[in-house]
């Protein structure tokens, strides 16, 4: 483009704070990033003389600007760009959530609404319930899916997962299913490990930091959660099962001022990666939130350094994945990719997920039933497979119609939209209304941290640049 | 010119009656009732006596001489006599690595590096051999489909693929297009509609992000335009597209920014190639102005190829010799030049990567080949 | 405790304008939205601090935007609508 003026195609931008970065992004998908300040004025004043030669063709590439001539081209790409995006959106759930047992023998800070005592009464899903579940799933889902089970904590309830499993073999044959266990570990014995072994489970485990942070957010009434912790992973090695397993670290406020403390100890677990995430307010007392809980802002100071040292970690060798971090980087470069229910646009609230509780009733996410733990709201549920292995979705219909991001206030001028997702559930317990005031959302403020934080090492660390492209290749 | 490693051709005399197509040894088809071609057989009492023998017949109605064994060619390959030359040439042979079909020589971009120019006569008959050969070769392996522009006549197109499913031939297509036909949504909706049964993957080139460099490479106004309209098209249609790019002088250094405008605008595409230039046919005349050796076109295809996986878009390098590429681009190499135009020379006999490397084109010889350096 | 007060006329700042920016300011920026015939006025609760110069910021880069929506608006409907009537046709 040499002779001729640009026309601005509809793009987003967001100056990007303490940097002297612009990010500009398209419905397409595609961004650019303006290096000084005055740079976007004098895009969007078509003063292109002003921005080097460089810029003006990344931004011509990416359908930012245009020739007059092309510019009914560009504008139907975009529409065709959106179209797959959304499409993408709507299809069939994947992941299937079930709640085996509210029951648990862990009394983690940051859990209220999911667990119940180990030898409370009326907390498992029954065995006879099983036939329904499987419908329900075998109906909702398209050819692939991931069924995940939850609690409580699932292992607790062994007998139904055998049974399930079992079953499903069955009921499923004609789909590609993949299962996960979400567990303390605490419980698994030999014959457990040899069960999930045989039948290719993946398992989710979680590991919030050394011995005294992991007591502290993690206790348990009957034993040392993390003594055992360490030694139930012996006998995850010990089966070679250690590859099958994830770890998550869910952060709270002691840790906060410990990022690299926290980085280093989990790189010397010998394990590959780690998927740290922040609390939600949603599930325990404010009483607690007050003790544990934080801001946005001071969670992302703690992340920023956390993830520094990571990249520390893996420029000097070692490869290490810090799994949030990944999958906001897929959200950007590979918008097809990521399945991550918590962030799409419309909402992953049933479109994305299912949740079957432990009583029966079937919700849209695991958000969703926390929920309605706490506020016995009936428009959460969406089936209850003690009657039928049927969905309703009047009422939810409602909550997706306005989970779409570049309709909503406060999101549909945000330079993140096409990477970000709505939350619904999130703002409607935080809030009180499904789309909430974004800046008051600890949502919003994480979410747009992290691709502030994101992208401005993407632009200024050679380093950072070449540990998020060898994650990216995985 | 060099040598070939695989001779796709042999002399024949006597042939002058005998021009046409025709099945090797026997038919490869189960009982059918397509149109077959006669069968050229050896003569097993007559050294280089090869007979001509109507479908089903075991009466010669003529015979014809070779120089030599036809050894190269298998039972079932589709061969052509072109008895006023004195030739017998392999069209569809199972040794091969890759089996095209040229369908016409006319064509409605000029590329500069062409190197199969375009031509105006009218030469439908190339759709009519192209359907018979594929009909009579019942193998189900990938036939290319080349030109010129082979949607240029929308018609002949169209009747080609209907005439292929009459049969029910199944089988899978590689066509080489510029793609600007499809920027009509009727004719691409249209043969969209004759391939719901045929798996088809469209290679198609574009040269610049921009239409100004691809508009000046292909010597097309509106070219750009209408190449870009005719995959979004075919995409929005489910089509398997292949995005082919030749690095020349002009765009070599615009490549990773034709990455970043296929994945904001056609991201959906199955690969993309990056295809080193051929020096035959245009490319040969307008060498210098395009030219850029092998060698100097690595940072440019690293940056590509870094972008492209970072985007997880399928890149690969075709017509690249593993001597001329950074160690770090050699697993995206393939070996890509077809047979009958491929060699290797007596420096790349004594390279221990010969095995996995593509090699050169036979063209590439003289003064257009640059520098083997054998792999010890 | 002492109070900012800000006038913006209405003839340069539309009330979508002032909203928007409004919205965006943190919580140390307590503020409220009067006006009268020719301008609007912002109250800021808790004097100090800089939330006159974030608020002219936020106005600044929404004007931007308003600019960038004159040129733009009737396409950006257009894609909208494109899209979503190819993914109904689609399903």
């Amino acid at each position: 483009m040499t002779l001729e003026t640009p026309l601005n195609l509809p793009f987003l931008f967001r100056r990007i704070p303490k940097t002297n970065l612009t990010i500009t992004s398209g419905y397409n998908g595609a961004f650019c990033l303006l290096e000084e300040e005055s740079q976007i004025e004098n895009l969007i004043r078509n003063n292109y003389e002003r921005l080097p030669q460089d810029k003006l063709n990344e931004l011509e590439a990416k359908s930012l600007i245009s020739t007059q001539a092309e510019y009914a081209l560009k504008a139907s790409l975009h529409a065709s760009s959106l179209a797959t995006q959304i499409h993408r959106s709507l299809a069939k759930p994947s992941l299937f959530m079930i709640v085996p047992t509210l029951r648990c023998d862990h009394d983690c800070r940051y859990c209220q609404v999911s667990r119940a005592p180990i030898n409370a009464e009326g907390k498992d899903l029954s065995e006879n319930k099983i036939d329904n579940a499987l419908s329900l799933i075998e109906a909702a889902s398209g050819d692939d899916l991931k069924i995940e089970f939850q609690g409580g904590e699932p292992l607790l309830n062994f007998e139904f997962i055998t049974e399930f499993i079992g079953k499903a073999k069955i009921k499923l044959q004609n789909k590609n299913v993949s299962y996960v266990i979400c567990t303390t570990l605490t419980n698994l014995t030999t014959e457990i490990a040899d069960f999930i072994k045989d039948e290719n489970i993946q398992l989710s485990a979680s590991i919030d930091g050394d011995a005294d942070t992991h007591r502290h957010n993690r206790p348990s009434k009957y034993y040392d959660s993390f003594d055992l912790l360490q030694e139930k992973r012996k006998l995850l090695a010990e089966k070679n099962l250690d590859s099958k397993t994830s770890y998550i670290a869910t952060v709270t406020r002691p840790s906060l001022g410990n990022a690299q403390e926290l980085a280093e100890f989990f790189n010397s677990l010998s394990i590959d990666s780690i998927f740290i995430r922040p609390l939600t307010p949603l599930g325990f007392a404010s009483s607690t939130a007050r003790s544990i809980g934080y801001t946005a802002d001071e969670y992302m100071d703690f992340y920023t350094e956390f993830l520094k040292e990571i990249i520390r970690i893996n420029t000097q060798g070692t490869l290490f994945v810090d799994e949030m971090a990944l999958i906001h980087l897929n959200r950007i470069f590979r918008p097809g990719s990521t399945q991550y229910v918590d962030m799409k646009s419309p909402a992953g609230l049933v479109l994305g997920s299912l949740i079957i509780n432990y009583d029966g009733k079937v919700f849209g996410s695991d958000e969703s039933r926390m929920l309605w733990e706490m506020t016995h709201s009936k428009e959460l549920i969406i089936g209850d497979i003690t009657l039928s292995s049927d969905l309703d979705f009047t009422h939810i219909a409602k909550t997706l119609k306005d989970s779409f991001l570049f309709a909503l206030p406060g999101c549909s001028e945000c330079a993140y939209q096409p990477y970000c997702g709505a939350d619904p559930i999130h703002h409607l317990a935080t809030q009180g209304d499904p789309i909430g005031n974004k800046s008051d959302s600890f949502f919003c403020n994480f979410q747009t941290l992290m691709y502030d934080l994101l992208f401005t090492m993407w632009h200024n660390s050679d380093d950072a640049r070449k540990v998020f492209r060898s994650w990216l290749k995985l | 010119m060099a040598e070939a490693i695989r001779i796709d051709t042999a002399e024949v005399i006597d042939a002058h009656e005998w021009s046409g197509l025709y099945v090797f040894e026997k038919y490869n088809l189960p009982k059918t009732d397509i149109p077959l071609l006669p069968r050229l057989a050896k003569n097993t009492n007559k050294q280089n006596e090869y007979l001509i023998l109507q479908p089903f017949s075991k009466k010669a109605i003529g015979s014809i001489h070779t120089l030599k064994q036809l050894d190269h060619f298998s039972p079932g390959d589709i061969i052509y006599i072109d008895g006023q030359h004195g030739k017998i040439r392999g069209i569809l042979n199972k040794n091969a690595n890759a089996n095209t079909l040229l369908v016409t020589e006319q064509c409605d971009n000029f590329c500069k590096f062409c190197s199969q120019p375009p031509k105006t006569q009218n030469d439908i008959a190339l759709y009519e051999k192209a359907t018979l050969s594929i009909l009579n070769y019942g193998r189900s392996d990938l036939i290319g489909i080349s030109g010129g522009e082979p949607t240029l006549n929308q018609k002949a197109f169209s009747t080609f693929l209907k005439t292929l499913n009459s049969f029910h031939n199944t089988t899978p297509l590689h066509i080489l297009t510029n793609g600007r036909g499809f920027s009509d949504k009727k004719f691409c909706n249209e043969v969209t509609e004759i391939l719901a049964e045929r798996f088809c993957l469209w290679g198609i080139p574009i040269y610049g992000f921009e239409s100004q460099t691809h508009n000046t490479l292909v010597e097309a106004d509106n070219a750009f335009i209408e190449t870009v309209s005719g995959i979004r098209n075919l995409l929005g249609a489910g089509q398997a597209i292949e995005i082919r790019v030749v690095p020349v002088r002009d765009n070599l250094k615009d490549l990773p920014l034709i990455i970043d405008f296929v994945q904001s605008n056609l991201a959906q595409v199955a690969y993309i190639s990056l295809m080193n230039m051929e020096p035959k046919g245009l490319a040969r005349k307008n060498f210098n102005s395009l030219f850029v050796p092998q060698r100097d076109q690595n940072s440019a295809l690293l940056e590509a190829i870094e972008l492209a996986e970072v985007h997880s878009l399928n890149i690969r390098l075709f017509n690249y010799a593993l001597c001329q590429l950074d160690e770090s681009l050699h697993k995206y190499a393939c070996k890509s030049i077809s047979d009958w135009k491929n060699y290797y020379t007596d420096e790349c006999n004594t390279c221990n990567k010969k095995t996995e490397c593509g090699g050169m084109f036979t063209s590439a010889d003289g003064r257009f080949l640059e520098n083997p350096r054998a792999f010890k | 405790m002492s109070q900012t007060f800000i006038k913006l006329t209405k003839e340069k700042y539309s009330e979508n304008l002032i909203r928007k920016s409004l919205y965006w300011l943190p919580k140390e920026c307590p503020w409220t939205l009067d006006e009268n015939d020719a301008n609007w006025l912002i109250t800021f609760h808790l004097g100090g601090g800089n939330c006159a110069e974030q608020l002219h910021k936020l106005l600044n880069d929404h004007i931007l935007r308003e600019e960038l929506d004159k040129q733009t608006n009737l396409l950006r409907s257009e894609i909208i609508l494109s899209a979503l009537k190819k993914v109904q046709s689609d399903s």
